[in-house]
């Protein structure tokens, strides 16, 4: 082994450290080291799904069998226990802003930095009430800077990659209770301009998260999304 | 609202008919569609997943762990798990049901780990899950399976067996010196360099 190797090692072992975890023969120790790498290395997160695509071959050979109905009632239990005590809609309210906010942390600090550079190209608009999200999601190469206006319009561009060819990105908006609402498709140049729907525009600041899925040519065809979130992102004021 | 949509009593398994591999086979864009709209809160959509893909995810969990009862809880965390990471879940051509797959034996994995003596139960193999591959296993998952059968084959015997047991049994490099009876660290090099191998062979 020479010295001019030593950078193809240590991808190497990079790439021996996703097989064993995939493999899932490391003691605990390590395997929870290896699950921290993978949540902040996207390359090393991208040789553990090569690994379990590799491997995957495997999988029929789990064959199945069925769980008993206790088993959903549980997942239930556990995730929405506040069911029971709260009205439905104030339930799903606080659930969803809670897990908004924890989804939207990094999303948060990358918005700030990301403005600076895309605002650029965006037409001036009045200062002070403008909201700005930036998308994103781990596993995806796609991200966008979108800004809302004080008139309830919203602009969005694409800062990742673009849509694969046949494919579309479709912006959605979210908020609590309600299925997403499609915001039409985003240009795969320039900058794409939507309203919001007014009763979704005169909601507080806090309320609404963007979404971007990848959907066939044209947009999801029956205005639900069909295809993965491929971006995220919940608008805050900067 | 949820509770009617919720599959709770009236649950029917229907078992998840095709699957593993890229994601080229029959259902897989339904079970993709279904994880994005569990991104976005949707309980109906998780309902659903739920109910075609816990099948699969419980037999790996018992698989795994070999006790009805642990895989049990497993497969109630695996779900609160896939529920709190949906938005990751990226599609364009990785498989969904392999995502879930990969979730439902890294957590099995984690709690075999927690395990203090690390190998309860393991001569145990009872008739705990169905074990066949489903018959009607597409084509596609059927090539891909056969390929890395090859590439196993290639494998020398204790080799190719060590990793199947490692992925399908949840087998700890420390078990399986114990098994092959030689030291930890010559089976650590052993499995390494067999993985690599594996690795080339399936890029030939």
């Amino acid at each position: 082994m020479t010295d001019s190797m030593e950078h193809g090692d240590g991808e190497r072992d990079d790439d021996l450290v996703a097989a064993e975890y995939v493999l899932g023969v490391l003691p605990a120790g390590e395997r929870a080291d290896v699950a921290r790498r993978i949540d902040t290395d996207r390359d090393f997160a991208m040789l553990v799904i090569g690994w379990e695509t590799r491997l995957s071959g495997m999988n029929d050979e789990f064959g199945e069998a069925a769980p008993p109905a206790r088993a959903w009632r549980g997942i239930e239990a556990r995730l929405f226990p506040a069911e029971a005590e709260t009205s439905p809609v104030r339930a799903g309210l606080m659930q969803s802003l809670a897990f908004w906010r924890g989804l939207s942390f990094a999303a948060i600090a990358a918005a700030a930095v990301l403005a600076a550079v895309v605002l650029t190209d965006i037409p001036v608009t009045p200062p002070g009430e403008e909201l700005v999200a930036s998308l994103s999601a781990a596993d995806s190469d796609a991200t966008f800077l979108a800004v809302k206006n004080i008139d309830g319009s919203v602009r969005i561009t694409r800062t990742g990659v673009e849509p694969p060819s046949g494919r579309s990105h479709e912006l959605w908006v979210i908020v609590a209770d309600r299925d997403p609402i499609s915001l039409g498709l985003v240009t795969p140049q320039g900058t794409t301009r939507t309203d919001l729907p007014q009763d979704i525009a005169q909601l507080p600041d806090d309320a609404l998260t963007l979404a971007v899925t990848l959907e066939p040519e044209g947009g999801a065809p029956e205005g639900r999304p069909t295809g993965p979130v491929i971006a995220v992102g919940q608008l805050k004021k900067i | 609202m949820f509770a009617s949509a919720a599959p709770a009593g009236t649950l029917s398994m229907r078992p998840l008919a095709r699957h593993t591999g890229r994601g080229q086979t029959d259902n897989s864009p339904e079970i993709a569609g279904l994880i994005s709209r569990t991104a976005l809160r949707d309980r109906p959509a998780f309902a659903r997943l739920y109910e075609m893909t816990s099948p699969k995810l419980f037999a790996v969990a018992l698989r795994i762990l070999k006790n009805r009862a642990e895989a049990e809880d497993a497969l109630q965390e695996i779900y609160v798990k896939v529920w709190n990471r949906a938005d990751r879940f990226a599609g364009g051509g990785s498989s969904p049901v392999g995502w879930l797959i990969a979730i439902a034996r890294n957590h099995a994995i984690d709690i075999l780990r927690a395990r203090r003596s690390g190998h309860d139960d393991i001569e145990d193999h009872g008739e705990l899950a169905d074990r066949g591959p489903s018959p009607e296993a597409s084509a596609v998952a059927a090539s891909e399976r056969q390929r890395l059968d090859d590439c196993l084959g290639r494998l020398d015997g204790p080799k190719a067996e060590s990793v199947r047991g490692a992925y399908l049994e949840g087998y700890s490099y420390q078990e399986l010196a114990e098994r092959y009876a030689i030291p930890l660290n010559t089976m650590r090099t052993w499995l390494r360099r067999s993985l690599m191998k594996l690795k080339e062979c399936l890029e030939e």
